[in-house]
C-alpha cells in the first residue's frame, strides 16, 4: 500500500506546506499585539497538535500491539516515537523562541509547558525502551505499557490551561463556537497544520516501511547465520556407490 | 533584520530542517535495507 500512498502523501504535504508557509510568512498580516512574532505560531501550533495527536496515535498502536498482538502495530509504534519526539522538541523550541519576545522569558515552569516537557520525555522514553532489548517483541511490549501509562498526560497537556492558572494562553483555535483568531491568521494556520500533518504521516509511513525492511533483513541474516553454523548433516545416504 | 525576525527565521529553520533531516535519514535506511536484502537474496 505504501508504494502508491507514500508518493501521493509526500507531494500533497509539499504542496500544502508550500502554500501554508508562504501564506503565513509573506501574505498574512502581523498581529495587533504580537506583531511579526505571530508568524512563529504557524509552525509552533502544528508541532503542538502533532505532539499530542501523534501520542494519541501511539496509544492506539500500543493497544493494537498489546491486545491483538498486531505485528505491524509494533513496528509502527517503534518507528513513530523518534518522529513524535522531534515534533515535541520543536514545539518546545519554537514556543521558547516565541515566549522570549512575548513573555520576556524563554521558559516558565507552568502546567502547560511542564506537561509538554513530560510528553517529550515519554516520547524519548518510548523510543529508548523499544530499542533497549535484544528481544524486539519484549521491547515492543515494554514500550506499549509505557505509552499506555503516559496516556494520562495527554488530557493534562490539553486541559492544563483550563485547570491551572498558567502563563500559557488558553486554547484559541479549538473553541469552534467562537475561535479567538481572525481569519487572516486562522486560515494560514490551519493550512500549515494540514501540511505538517501530511508530512508527519508521510514520515511515519516511510519509517514503518524502513522498519519492516530492516526486520525482514534481520530475519534473513539470522537464518543465513544458523545455516552456516549448522550445515545439513551428510551421513552418506543418497551417495551413489 | 530585527531580533523578532531572527526568532522567526530560527523557528522555521529548525522545523523545516528537522523534517528534512528525518526524511533523509529514513530514505537512507530504506535504501540501505533494500541494498542488503538484494545482496542477501542473490546469495
Amino acid at each position: 500500500m505504501t508504494d502508491w500512498l507514500l508518493p501521493w502523501l509526500t507531494v500533497a504535504a509539499l504542496v500544502v506546506l508550500g502554500i501554508g508557509l508562504a501564506w503565513g510568512l509573506a501574505f498574512s498580516p502581523p498581529d495587533w499585539q504580537q506583531g511579526e512574532t505571530v508568524r512563529i505560531m504557524y509552525v509552533h501550533v502544528p508541532m503542538a497538535w502533532l505532539a499530542m495527536g501523534g501520542y494519541t496515535g501511539l496509544v492506539v498502536l500500543s493497544v493494537m500491539a498489546l491486545v491483538w498482538k498486531h505485528p505491524l502495530a509494533d513496528i509502527a509504534a517503534r518507528e513513530l516515537s523518534p518522529i513524535g519526539a522531534t515534533a515535541t522538541a520543536l514545539c518546545l523550541l519554537t514556543g521558547s523562541l516565541w515566549g522570549r519576545p512575548m513573555w520576556g522569558t524563554w521558559w516558565v515552569w507552568d502546567a502547560r509547558l511542564t506537561s509538554v516537557l513530560v510528553l517529550f520525555f515519554l516520547w524519548v522514553g518510548h523510543a529508548a525502551l523499544t530499542r533497549a532489548f535484544d528481544d524486539q517483541e519484549r521491547g515492543a511490549r515494554m514500550g506499549a505499557i509505557l505509552a499506555l501509562i503516559g496516556a494520562v498526560n495527554v488530557p493534562i497537556v490539553k486541559f492544563s490551561v483550563d485547570w491551572w492558572n498558567t502563563l500559557h494562553q488558553p486554547a484559541s483555535v479549538t473553541r469552534l463556537a467562537a475561535p479567538g483568531l481572525h481569519v487572516d491568521i486562522l486560515y494560514p494556520l490551519l493550512t500549515c497544520a494540514l501540511g505538517f500533518s501530511l508530512a508527519f504521516a508521510a514520515l511515519a509511513l516511510a519509517a514503518t516501511r524502513a522498519g519492516l525492511l530492516e526486520r525482514r533483513l534481520r530475519a534473513l541474516q539470522m537464518a543465513a547465520a544458523r545455516k552456516a553454523e549448522n550445515p545439513p548433516a551428510n551421513d552418506g545416504r543418497g551417495i551413489a556407490p | 533584520m530585527s531580533w523578532h525576525w531572527w526568532h522567526i527565521t530560527l523557528s522555521y529553520g529548525a522545523v523545516l530542517g528537522s523534517f528534512l533531516a528525518l526524511a533523509l535519514i529514513i530514505a537512507a535506511r530504506i535504501r540501505a535495507a533494500r541494498k542488503n536484502l538484494d545482496r542477501l537474496e542473490r546469495h
